[in-house]
């Protein structure tokens, strides 16, 4: 069975007391942690055949947009949460030129803008080839109707992670580099397929000269690159998770295939532009010698990260090796000012 | 030749039709003292932004005529990557050597503090994590946490280093621990 079938579980988010997963086989589950954790309050299906991924709240209305990517077509799915945490499917949003947007390579991160009251979802490739088309785009969703209102290009990156920072602004995450010519580099290891892999873990590669980006995005005020409402932060690129961290005005940008390796990025809210390069795995073998070894798969080295506001700690998931201290079964690399 | 070029009218543009029309930011036909009429070389120099003689004319006049105004102007221009330095050389007159200016990150800030082991389940204590995908902090409890497939299991940790309780974890084993 494919590793996007089953696998789980893929996204998590809360908002107190309740607590969403979603999993394998287009499950998602809630529990709400005032009754109990041990067992849970709701589940339901999607009615994908693959995973469910990545989700987002929308807390005003009570409602999950939960991405089922590996489907096809890919599709959301708006879900009502109540009080007590139960769920209940109520609309499900093809991602298709049918319903207002042709996504050809899935659909990524979703979040969710109390500004402008709407979902918004990361959709890499848009009439594009399957992978490796330039021409990406966030899509603008309406929380009541899940009708698809509009969605915003972005060029030259395959928008993956998406978050909600100050004013309005998202940060757009890329899963892909693209060079300077529009060609899209390519990874040395094969796309996440969620197990370690044998080879060994390398950064882009590209024929042409690399320009790894995320970018600025504001719905409000149109995400256009005409009066600046859609600008790019170059210098990090090809990951997939990102974070606002309100605590210290910063974004932080995952890049597993960055070109000069495994990184994640700080981007300044204020200013919208990089202002640190942390370097995260290297691509050393979890276990065994260089030559026996089973390498960490190149996703896993700068794939997950979050952040907490109350101490401006910032939290990057590792997978086992032997790099970093304690590492060995896997860790959380916590990281600081200090 | 050797000189930057502003403003694209977006960011990174590329292509005949999209560097037609910009002009040139910097000094004409070149920057101060940079080697010309040979085939190497080398050239090091601060470009002095608030002095009017780092800038064609040209430029200032487009940015108001004022020194202040064409250094907004090309600072924007480089952090919204609208600007590229172009070397032109008589077999290439369009230019043979050209790349987009780009803000430099600053030295690094962050550093690592420590790291919270993830252990295999009960069940299987020695399962290494390998796969794994979103991570979330709850900014209402201060709980971290991390869809773990490796484990088949939510991760919880506990940023505040608060609770010291260990309940089970209803679809996935017992994951929750203490920063």
């Amino acid at each position: 069975m494919p590793s996007n079938v089953a696998q789980g579980p893929n996204g998590v988010a809360a908002r107190s007391p309740c607590i969403f997963a979603t999993d394998g086989l287009s499950r998602v589950v809630s529990i709400n942690s005032n009754v109990s954790f041990v067992t849970p309050m709701s589940s339901v299906s999607t009615g994908g055949t693959h995973r469910a991924d990545e989700l987002a709240i929308d807390p005003n209305d009570s409602l999950l947009l939960v991405i089922n990517n590996a489907d096809t077509p890919p599709f959301g799915t708006l879900i009502s949460f109540s009080a007590t945490c139960a769920l209940t499917v109520k609309t499900k949003i093809p991602f298709t030129a049918a319903n207002g947007i042709n996504a050809t390579n899935g659909a990524e991160q979703p979040a969710w803008d109390p500004l402008t009251q709407r979902f918004y979802v990361s959709i890499p490739e848009i009439n594009g080839p399957g992978g490796g088309g330039p021409n990406g785009a966030v899509a603008k969703i309406n929380p009541l109707t899940g009708a698809i209102e509009t969605f915003y290009p972005v060029n030259f990156m395959q928008p993956a992670g998406l978050t909600l920072g100050p004013n309005g602004d998202l940060l757009v995450g890329s899963n892909t580099v693209f060079d300077t010519s529009g060609t899209a580099c390519k990874a040395v290891v094969p796309a996440p397929m969620g197990v370690n892999t044998t080879a060994p873990p390398a950064p882009a590669t590209c024929t042409g000269i690399a320009f790894p980006q995320a970018a600025i995005c504001n719905p409000n005020r149109g995400c256009t690159p005409a009066n600046g409402s859609l600008v790019s932060v170059p210098g990090v690129g090809g990951g997939d998770e990102v974070w606002y961290n309100s605590g210290d005005g910063n974004y932080y940008v995952t890049a597993s295939n960055d070109p000069v390796g495994p990184v994640f990025g700080v981007v300044g809210s204020v200013v919208n532009t990089l202002s640190q390069l942390v370097p995260t795995l290297p691509p050393v073998p979890a276990n065994g010698t260089a030559s026996t070894a089973t390498f960490v798969h190149s996703s896993g080295t700068a794939h997950s990260i979050t952040a907490s506001a109350a101490n401006n700690h910032v939290y990057l998931a590792l997978p086992a090796n032997t790099g970093y201290p304690n590492c060995a079964q896997g860790c959380i690399a916590v990281f600081s000012t200090q | 030749m050797a000189h930057i070029h502003c403003c694209l009218t977006f960011p990174f543009a590329t292509g005949v039709a999209a560097v037609a029309n910009v002009g040139v930011a910097t000094t004409v036909p070149a920057f101060p003292g940079f080697p010309i009429g040979v085939t190497s070389g080398t050239y090091d120099h601060v470009l002095d932004l608030t002095s009017l003689a780092s800038y064609n004319s040209a430029f200032v006049t487009l940015q108001g005529g004022t020194v202040a105004g064409a250094e907004a102007a090309l600072i924007r221009g480089i952090v919204n990557g609208e600007t590229y330095l172009n070397i032109h050389t008589t077999n290439f007159p369009s230019g043979e050597i050209r790349g987009f200016l780009v803000a430099a990150p600053t030295p690094a800030q962050l550093s690592l503090l420590k790291t919270i082991p993830i252990n295999g389940t009960a069940a299987s204590p020695n399962t290494k994590l390998f796969s794994f995908d979103i991570s979330f902090v709850d900014p209402a409890t201060g709980l971290y946490y991390l869809a773990d497939r490796s484990n088949a299991a939510l991760d919880v940790v506990d940023t505040t280093g608060a609770f010291t309780g260990t309940p089970g974890f209803p679809v996935w084993p017992d994951r929750r621990r203490r920063l």
